[in-house]
Formats: C-alpha cells, sequence, structure tokens
C-alpha cells in the first residue's frame, strides 16, 4: 500500500514536470529550477518505491513482480483523476506524502 | 516496402491486432475471471460455508483424513487442500482410484462431514476457456489461441514502435474528442499495463510451446518421455503397496518437520500415498515465496517419518525459467493486493483490445462516411455483440447457476448453453436492428441483466450481499458487487447512446427536411 502511494506521488511530480501539464493546473509556466526539482523528485519517489518493495517482500523476484504491478496500479489513478480533476489529483499528493513521511 | 518504416508497421498493428481482436478479448474476459476463479466458484456453490472462519492447516488436514477415511479408505492416494489465503472456508480433498483420475469432494472442517454442493462448471470452466474456448476439440483450440496471442505479441511489438510520444503524451487522456479521445484511451491503457501484457503474452505461449513446436523435441531427444523425465525427474515414491499394513505417525510429526526444512510457509497440498500401508508416504507441498509455479515438493517416509527428498536442488535452469514464466502468468502467489493488480491489470488488457477495436471502426466509419461500407457496418455490429454481448453472457452464465433446477441431467454443460446461447441471441439482435439503436438496446439489457443477479441470488440462496457483507466474506460479496458495478457501467453506456441515437435521429431528419425542400 505505501509502495502504491509513493508510486501514485512519482507520477504526479513526473507529470508536473512537463510544462504542458503544469500550465494545466497552476495557469502559468513552471521554472526551469521547479521542473527540474519535480523531475528529480519523481524520479526518486519512482526507485524508493522500487526499495519498499524489495525490502517488504519475501523475495527479490517477487519485490520486483509488486513493483511492476504498483506502477499499473499507481498511473492509472493518477492519470484517470488527473483527466478528471487535475487540481484534485495533484492535490491528492500531499496527505500521501505527509503519510509517507510519518510512515518511514 | 515503399512507405516507410513506421507506415508497414502501423499496417501490421492494425491487422495484426484486427483479426484475432475478438478472439483475443474473449481470452482476456475469461482469463482475467480466472484471477478470482477460487471466489466465482464459492459464489457458484452457496451451499458451502462462508468465509468466514477461516481454518488452519493442521485443522484442515484433521477433517479431511476423517473424511477420506469414510469415502475413500482403500484409495491409492488421498490429497487435501490446505492453502487457505484465499479465504476458503470449506476443505477440499481428492484421492486417486486408477492411475489417473481423482474424485474430488468438500468437506466441512469443522464436522468432517461430505458438502453436498451443485454441479456447477463454476469460474473453473470460465478460466478454461481462456486457452480451450469451448465446444472445440482441445489441438484446434491450442492453435487458434496460440495464433492469436502471437498476433497479439507482433501488435504489442508493433504499437510501440508506432506509438510516437510514448512519454510526451504518457499523461495524456483527453475525453470528449472523438476519435482522439479513442486513441488516447487505448494509448493510455496499452502503457499502464505493458509489463503485464508482455509477460501474460509471452508467457501464455511458452505454456504450450511443446504443442507449437514439437519439432524441437522431436530433433533432440528420440521420445517426448526422455525429455520429460530429464525435466521432471520421478520423484522417490514406491510404485505400488506392500500389502503390509503399518501404523502411520499423525500429520502434526511431518509439519513440523516439513517447516523446519523449508523456508517457503505457505503449504498448499498435503498427499499421502497408500494411506495405512508399510510403504506410505508424505509429500508435502509449499507454495514458493518467489513467484514460480512449481509447488516445492518433500517426501517423507509415513511409517517412520524418515526424510526421503526435496526436489527444489534437483531443478535445472530451463525449468526454472519455464516455472518462473508460468508461474508470473498463473499469479498464484499473488497475496490479496496483487491479485487485485493483476485483475487490473487484465481489465486494462481487455480495455485495450476493446478500445483499438472501437478505434478501426471509429476511424473508418468517419472517413467514409457517405458511402457506408459493409465491412465497416459488420465490424461495428459485431464490437457491440462481443465487447458488451460477452460480459452479459457471462452474468447470464451465473443467472443460469441460480435459475436452472438443482440436479437436473447435465448441468453444468447447460450453464455454459445457457451463455453461449445467450451470446448468440445478443449477436443476431445486433445484426439485424438499426446500427444506432444497437449499442443502446444491448446496454439496457446488460443493465437490466446484471442489476437483476443480486436480486436474484437473493431469492434462490442463502449467500446474497446483505448475509456476505454481515459475515464480513468480501470474497463472496465482491462478486455480487463487481457485476452491480457492471450493471451500473452498462447503464452509464445506454443513457449515453441514447442520447447520441436521439441527436443522430434528428440530424437524420433535418437532413432529411433540407433534402426535400
Amino acid at each position: 500500500m505505501t509502495v502504491l502511494l509513493t508510486c501514485y506521488a512519482s507520477f504526479a511530480c513526473l507529470a508536473l514536470a512537463m510544462q504542458r501539464h503544469y500550465r494545466g493546473v497552476f495557469l502559468q509556466d513552471a521554472r526551469p529550477g521547479i521542473s527540474r526539482l519535480l523531475r528529480g523528485t519523481g524520479w526518486l519517489l519512482c526507485f524508493t518505491g522500487l526499495m519498499l518493495c524489495l525490502q517488504q517482500a519475501e523475495s527479490c523476484s517477487l519485490g520486483l513482480v509488486q513493483w511492476f504491478a504498483a506502477l499499473t496500479g499507481a498511473a492509472v489513478a493518477f492519470i484517470v483523476l488527473f483527466a478528471v480533476a487535475p487540481r484534485i489529483a495533484v492535490a491528492m499528493c500531499v496527505p500521501v506524502m505527509v503519510g509517507l513521511l510519518l510512515a518511514l | 516496402m515503399k512507405a516507410g518504416f513506421r507506415q508497414s508497421m502501423a499496417w501490421l498493428h492494425t491487422w495484426s491486432g484486427l483479426l484475432p481482436g475478438w478472439v483475443l478479448y474473449f481470452i482476456f474476459v475469461t482469463g482475467t475471471l480466472g484471477y478470482f476463479d477460487d471466489e466465482i466458484d464459492r459464489w457458484m456453490q452457496p451451499e458451502r460455508p462462508v468465509g468466514e472462519n477461516v481454518h488452519s492447516a493442521e485443522q484442515a488436514i484433521e477433517a479431511g483424513m476423517a473424511a477420506l477415511q469414510t469415502l475413500a479408505l482403500n484409495a491409492e492416494r488421498w490429497l487435501i487442500f490446505t492453502d487457505t489465503q484465499r479465504n476458503r472456508s470449506d476443505v477440499l480433498v481428492g484421492w486417486h482410484d486408477g492411475p489417473v483420475r481423482i474424485n474430488y469432494a468438500q468437506v466441512d472442517p469443522t464436522t468432517a462431514s461430505k458438502i453436498e454442493s451443485r454441479e456447477t462448471g463454476g469460474a473453473q470452466l470460465l478460466y478454461q476457456m481462456h486457452y480451450l474456448l469451448h465446444y472445440l476439440p482441445r489441438d484446434l483450440a491450442y492453435w487458434i489461441v496460440g495464433i492469436a496471442s502471437m498476433a497479439m505479441l507482433i501488435a504489442l511489438i508493433t504499437g510501440v514502435i508506432i506509438h510516437k510520444r510514448i512519454f510526451r503524451d504518457f499523461f495524456t487522456l483527453r475525453f470528449r474528442k472523438g476519435q482522439r479521445s479513442w486513441l488516447d484511451a487505448h494509448n493510455m491503457v496499452s502503457v499502464m499495463s505493458l509489463p503485464f501484457l508482455f509477460m501474460i503474452t509471452y508467457s501464455g505461449l511458452v505454456f504450450l510451446m511443446f504443442n507449437y513446436m514439437p519439432l524441437i523435441l522431436q530433433t533432440n531427444f528420440d521420445n517426448q518421455q526422455d525429455f520429460f523425465s530429464e525435466i521432471y525427474p520421478r520423484s522417490e515414491i514406491p510404485t505400488a503397496r506392500s500389502g503390509e499394513p503399518a501404523e502411520m505417525l499423525p500429520p502434526g510429526f511431518f509439519l513440523e518437520q516439513g517447516e523446519s526444512l523449508a523456508d517457503d510457509k505457505r503449504l498448499v497440498l498435503y498427499n499421502l500415498w497408500y494411506p495405512g500401508d508399510r510403504n506410505a508416504r508424505v509429500v508435502l507441498s509449499y507454495q514458493r515465496t518467489t513467484p514460480e509455479s512449481n509447488t516445492r515438493q518433500i517426501i517423507f517416509d509415513g511409517v517412520t517419518g524418515e526424510f526421503i527428498s526435496d526436489d527444489l536442488p534437483k531443478r535445472v535452469g530451463p525449468r526454472k525459467l519455464n516455472d518462473l514464466l508460468l508461474g508470473l502468468h498463473e499469479g498464484l502467489f499473488a497475496g490479496p493486493t496483487l491479485r487485485w493488480l493483476y485483475f487490473l491489470s487484465g481489465l486494462l488488457g481487455t480495455a485495450m483490445i476493446a478500445t483499438g477495436l472501437a478505434l478501426w471502426v471509429v476511424k473508418r466509419s468517419r472517413a467514409g462516411a457517405t458511402m457506408s461500407h459493409t465491412g465497416i457496418g459488420f465490424a461495428g455490429r459485431m464490437n457491440v455483440a462481443v465487447l458488451a454481448g460477452l460480459p452479459i453472457a457471462i452474468v447470464g452464465y451465473l443467472l443460469a447457476n441460480r435459475l436452472l433446477p438443482v440436479g437436473i441431467e447435465n448441468r453444468m454443460a447447460m450453464e455454459a448453453n445457457v451463455m453461449f446461447g445467450l451470446w448468440l441471441l445478443i449477436s443476431l439482435y445486433a445484426l439485424i436492428r438499426p446500427r444506432d439503436l444497437i449499442l443502446r438496446d444491448v446496454s439496457i439489457f446488460g443493465a437490466l441483466t446484471s442489476l437483476a443477479l443480486p436480486v436474484v441470488n437473493a431469492v434462490t440462496s442463502q449467500r446474497h450481499l446483505a448475509a456476505s457483507v454481515s459475515h464480513g466474506d468480501w470474497a463472496l460479496a465482491g462478486v455480487d458487487l463487481a457485476v452491480l458495478l457492471t450493471g451500473l457501467v452498462f447503464g452509464l453506456v445506454a443513457a449515453h447512446s441514447h442520447k447520441r441515437s436521439v441527436r443522430v435521429a434528428t440530424s437524420h431528419i433535418t437532413t432529411g427536411a433540407l433534402q426535400r425542400s
């Protein structure tokens, strides 16, 4: 479950790192520094998800399967929500991140 | 080819996806439901207890042994299925009378008595359809499924090649843009589930590789049996009873021994060969903690308790790879969350096929709107018949399970006949009705059938939605809820296509009026 949330946050950051989607949410262009920061955070979260999987799973191969599955689940949740209500989709990240920090 | 690489790939993608598309849709729907086969099976046999008090492996073995004493005292082999991960509340036992056939019975874990549940094909039949289809000889079905899978693999690879902006459009999903939306949706569901789709298609082919490529075996081995005995070494079990009766050690002893030897803690099958004989052997099968399909088998002497063998160290490399691919395909190792994600990935694959088929029709009926082409018209009709018709037919299968009288001849076959009969009727209807009305009518029918199912279930059985929820048996409630959700989706589609058909009708009237004036 924590992995799903991590992957969700990861996708949100990666989407906002794209100028087109950033504009869709904040109605202005992102400064290049912000885009880079978002992209970095996104990939970092993605990697954190993998580490969490490998740590929790009983075996490496099982961890990898869980990571791929979590990426799929989180991506679907984010993209559908992002298409319907972009701001809510992004705002969901805040409780997700807080929850994650508390859990870790 | 003159047209350039990407164009030729696009051509290949279109046709390798379209031609087997309806078969692939059938395979994906039935296969995806297979991830919840145990749960649907239990729904289809309401005589079985609710999954409220799930027993331990020890309790299962105890009840199973007691039941087998009365059911099959002199059988060659007893099997007791001990896996309780799927919220299963009865114990499945099996026994060998002859060399091949296994008889099965469900046992109540508290009373150790046999449960008399209705005859049904269950979800097992539904799941078998994803590689055996139905009404067809086995080999023919294997070849149809194999060709469709190969075409799907080609469509996946070419799909990645022709998708120009796989990363830039990763998060793009636009609604209400006609053809553009269909393409977005098709891309989105495919890209999201791509790792799963490659895995499931490739491993699906691996399952039947000896059927599809028998020559490779024949050139290297004199006969197939040599190959299989090299890959799957024979287990050290005597071939017959000794004829000398002997006292066996209690199951608890073997469970303790097994746990100390294997780090895989999930016991799924307790086997007992030649019960009550000097040659008795106990075989413990553990589900691996990796995704490999074959269980780890540890064999003990049933009388002395002596450790005889563990098959894990003997497995050769190619076999491990094979086990891994098959295991990933079956997903039996998956816990509840992962199982749902497997199911979701299956649904995404199904959606990919459905949107692809719809896209083909949408694209062409727009381009040639003026010269209404028979081929495109037929494809459009069949899309509704297959894409909407199959889920309705499956709901019909569940309805038949509740409505056909218990105890009639060939009940199992009748259930399947209801399913395919209903599907045939929907298809015929789709072929004769005016094109604008098919989707609306079929969806209304789908919504009504799906919403009726929980009601019929409540009237005809004790395992209705409210009862399942109050017992906390969410696996069972999930079946009712999933069908209800399907009904709601059909309702939405019906409302949407009703608006659309009204719009089309008014535009026909206006164009007609314009032409007349």
